[in-house]
């Protein structure tokens, strides 16, 4: 299938832990296709982070092939690798990871300061439309620290979106958030899957978290074990 | 200094040539050829010097009387009247009009290669330790030859190697060194004048011609004349009435 | 990128204390660059007009050959005649150039007080090239209390007959004279010497070998006390009008001239023009130039020590500066492992990430900068208001100590700060920017 977004074939990963290597990724092939919002769902230490950042083009496989839009990553320079993770990827981590020093508009704002060209007009215009998208319109000007865990999640989800990626990327992104909270990150993530067609790839072992997700993947010693899509979704 | 003069005297002490008068009896009586009379006695003395090959000349009347002297310029003209007196080891310039009498160094240049200290009468018993370290013949005259280490740093030379002939003791060469020992200048006297003093007759300095040792080659003479035994009152030598 | 320097501004508000401590070390730093370059600035000037002015060099003296070292002991041989006289002053009054020039009779005596004598290097000077000399602006702005007589008036040469002498204090402490000393009565009252009372007149005889050889002397009356510049001056020197010296000496030659000039830097060209002018005008002459080490090997000497000690310490400031900054940004770095990651991961490339670091620390260098600026300059405006004296070796008596930090100093310091401050947190950050982003993202240091 050529229209993929994202493909991994044979991925192989090992990490060393001191004197001991750990198979962190075993032969793993998976395709991401445009508009999918795909669960990764495995026990911890399964592979799904490393399966993320292979995605996500932080981290290079040991063998196999990581493909985004038909261009192998490997191929590319830390400088292009950069590029390609600014224009085409978003992310979205679980302790947030946003700016202390930045208020929520500059965070989300962050990722186009490296885009160059881009209108001074436009960048605002984006930055306003993220944040409207993520219910946020109203605390741009509040710093990172005054707000509560769904808010700062809801500010880095505008961040990954900011910059119209082709696959936002996130790794347990509800892991540090209260239920409730995580379900309602949850369904804005879909929200927005399905209003402005973002492709989701996010990792969790919340079961529950996956009613309303289409396509399971699920991971488990470094080998996906099933993906299928979920019955009534 | 007085130490390594001490010491510098003992250790020539014992190379004195046999049979060597004492060198200050030497130096007592050379100095009465140059001046150093305890009587008082007047002479006129002409220096003359060529220096980059113009020649100068000075006259002067000398009066001296012990370690006392006064010497006036007579010629020439430009400089008549002017005075150095010696008051012991003290010297004075004077000059007519001229407020106060400047005091000057027995060590500095007078004119050509003459020091002031050459000019008027000669105090080497007064000023130098001597020892006898050796005999010469010195233009045919046997001499004695003496060392001489100044006693005091105000007197003209620091260091004169002296001969004294052995019939006459008159003094007939000089050799002026620096205190390091380098020579400097040398000396050359003749007695040719006669003086008659104290019912006798000596013989008193006529020439010295002094010469550059340093390579120059300028000569300075200076021509001893008319030398009479005279009264001088103590007031003549005094510096508070020489100046007018 | 774009808000690069907001992010950096930003993060100096982070662990405030570290910045604070950084920032001051940069700011005692620079302050003390500030002050050590005013203070060589001063010295610079100030012992330029010292040397010029004040000790009758000019930016270029010309002299005999062999006359810089040799004149003074024997000016005859190296004078120049009344007719070189009038050919040098033709010259250097048609070079517009040359603001003022002197003529100098610079000559061994001595001076007595009628009981003794002690010996002078004396320096003959024409009045009117001295009361322009001593009001210049340089010596004025420089060096103005050592242009002004301690004691007495400068020499005017508008006594007539009256020959006038200057005296360096030292000298004239040796000699017991001094300007305001009572005129004697009625002649010259006879002089108890071995009382010490020479001190009766304001009177000193001058005596020296003239020029035909002979020994010369006469009377000049002491009309001021100077400070000398050097240390060996004040106890030798002593300033008579020229025609007093040159009555004294029988001649009417001078053994230098010291050209003034509008522009110091223009000493090098006229010191080769005037070289060139003075050989077809068939004067044998040297010419030196103030800064030449030969001719002036004390200013020479003093800058080059200043220089060497402003510029080692001036290089140990900045070493301590960029230590400190190393040190601050080795643990800034290690507190955003997280951050950096988040920001490769936002698509910064290393090179952009870096770049944030650098700005920062030329934020912080800056913001150190500005403030050790207006220590320094507080810190020289009070030390002269403090009106301290220095005693510099070599110097005769005391200078006011004075800091004058120059634009270019603060400029100058500046620049050398910030490169060492850009590399030291270059090799604080180079190691974990280059680091994977996943080893960053997983590191547990945040």
């Amino acid at each position: 299938m050529d229209e993929a977004l994202i493909r991994l074939e044979a991925v192989t990963k090992t990490y060393r832990l001191g004197e001991t290597t750990v198979p962190a990724l075993r032969g793993v092939s998976l395709d991401l296709h445009p508009g999918e919002f795909t669960a990764l769902v495995g026990p911890s230490g399964s592979g799904k982070s490393t399966l993320l950042n292979l995605v996500g083009c932080i981290d290079e496989p040991d063998t196999g092939r990581v493909s985004v839009e038909g261009v192998d990553v490997s191929t590319l320079s830390d400088d292009a690798r950069s590029r390609l993770r600014n224009r085409r990827i978003g992310f979205i981590f679980q302790s947030f990871n946003l700016v202390p020093v930045l208020d929520v508009r500059e965070n989300v704002e962050l990722p186009l300061l490296v885009h160059e060209r881009l209108p001074v007009a436009e960048r605002r215009e984006r930055v306003a439309q993220a944040l409207a998208d993520v219910g946020l319109a109203d605390f741009a000007r509040h710093p990172p620290d005054k707000l509560s865990g769904g808010q700062r999640q809801r500010v880095a989800i505008a961040r990954a979106l900011v910059t119209r990626p082709i696959l936002v990327l996130a790794d347990e992104p509800t892991a540090n958030l209260d239920s409730e909270t995580a379900a309602r990150i949850l369904d804005l993530m879909v929200e927005l899957n399905e209003r402005r067609k973002v492709t989701f790839l996010f990792s969790t072992h919340d079961e529950k978290l996956m009613a309303r997700v289409a396509r399971h993947v699920h991971i488990r010693d470094g080998l996906i074990e099933k993906d299928g899509v979920a019955r009534g979704a | 200094m007085t130490v390594i003069a001490i010491a510098l005297i003992a250790s020539t002490l014992g190379a004195a040539p046999a049979g060597a008068p004492d060198a200050a009896v030497l130096l007592r009586d050379s100095d009465r050829a140059r001046g150093a009379l305890p009587q008082g006695v007047t002479w006129t003395v002409e220096l003359t010097s060529e220096e980059e090959g113009t020649r100068k000349a000075k006259t002067m009347l000398v009066k001296a009387r012990g370690v006392d002297a006064l010497a006036e310029t007579i010629a020439p003209p430009r400089s008549k009247g002017e005075l150095v007196l010696f008051n012991d080891r003290a010297l004075w310039f004077v000059k007519p009009g001229l407020r106060r009498p400047v005091s000057i160094s027995a060590r500095q240049r007078f004119q050509g290669d003459a020091s002031n200290g050459d000019i008027a009468s000669t105090n080497y018993a007064r000023d130098y330790t001597g020892v006898v370290a050796g005999e010469d013949v010195v233009g045919g005259e046997p001499a004695w030859r003496l060392d001489l280490v100044a006693r005091a740093s105000d007197v003209t030379y620091d260091k004169i190697r002296y001969w004294v002939a052995k019939r006459s003791h008159l003094a007939i060469k000089a050799e002026f060194l620096t205190v390091g020992g380098d020579l400097f200048k040398t000396a050359t006297f003749e007695y040719g004048n006669r003086l008659r003093v104290g019912g006798e007759t000596v013989d008193f300095v006529s020439r010295m011609v002094i010469r550059d040792a340093m390579g120059t080659g300028s000569v300075t003479t200076l021509t001893f004349s008319s030398p009479k035994a005279e009264t001088h009152a103590p007031s003549v030598f005094n510096v508070n009435n020489v100046v007018r | 990128m774009t808000g690069g320097w907001r992010i950096a501004v930003r993060n100096l508000s982070r662990n405030r204390r570290r910045n604070v401590a950084t920032g001051l070390a940069i700011a005692v730093g620079y302050a003390s660059l500030v002050i050590l370059g005013g203070y060589s600035n001063y010295a610079y000037e100030g012992m330029g007009a010292l040397t010029v002015y004040l000790q009758r060099f000019g930016h270029v003296s010309i002299h005999k050959p062999g006359g810089l070292a040799r004149a003074a002991a024997k000016p005859s041989a190296y004078s120049f005649t009344a007719e070189e006289q009038r050919a040098i002053a033709g010259l250097l009054a048609a070079d517009p150039r040359v603001e003022l020039a002197g003529r100098y009779l610079r000559a061994g005596g001595l001076a007595g007080n009628g009981c003794k004598s002690v010996p002078f290097v004396a320096t003959g000077v024409e009045p009117e090239v001295e009361q322009r000399l001593l009001v210049h602006p340089r010596v004025q702005a420089w060096a103005p209390e050592r242009a002004r007589p301690v004691e007495g008036a400068a020499l005017s040469g508008a006594a007539g007959e009256e020959a006038q002498a200057a005296l360096a204090v030292g000298y004239a402490k040796k000699l017991r004279k001094h300007p305001s000393a009572a005129e004697p009565t009625s002649g010259t009252a006879p002089l108890d010497c071995a009382a010490g009372r020479a001190d009766g007149d304001p009177w000193i005889q001058l005596a020296a070998i003239d020029f035909d050889g002979g020994f010369n002397a006469l009377d000049a009356r002491v009309t001021s006390l100077y400070r000398a510049v050097l240390y060996e001056e004040d106890k030798t020197s002593l300033m008579t009008d020229l025609p007093t010296l040159q009555r004294l000496l029988a001649t009417d030659r001078v053994t230098s001239f010291a050209v003034y000039l509008r522009d110091p830097e223009d000493a090098p060209a006229v010191a080769r023009d005037l070289a060139g002018s003075l050989e077809r005008a068939g004067i044998a002459a040297e010419l030196h130039r103030f800064d030449d080490p030969a001719a002036s090997p004390y200013y020479t000497g003093t800058l080059a020590m200043t220089w060497a000690i402003v510029g080692f310490v001036g290089i140990l400031v900045v070493i301590v500066a960029a230590i400190s900054m190393l040190n601050a940004m080795t643990l800034t770095i290690l507190e955003r492992t997280r951050e950096l990651a988040t920001f490769r991961s936002l698509g910064f490339t290393r090179r952009q990430v870096t770049g944030l670091f650098l700005r920062e620390a030329t934020a912080l260098t800056a913001l150190g900068i500005a403030a050790g600026l207006g220590l320094g300059l507080l810190v020289s405006a009070a030390v002269g208001a403090a009106h301290v004296e220095i005693e510099p070796s070599g110097i005769a008596g005391t200078i006011p100590l004075r800091l004058v930090p120059t634009p270019a100093v603060c400029v100058g310091a500046a620049i050398a700060y910030f490169p060492c401050s850009l590399a030291a947190t270059w090799l604080a950050v180079r190691r974990s920017v280059g680091r994977p982003v996943v080893q960053l993202l997983t590191a547990v240091t945040a």
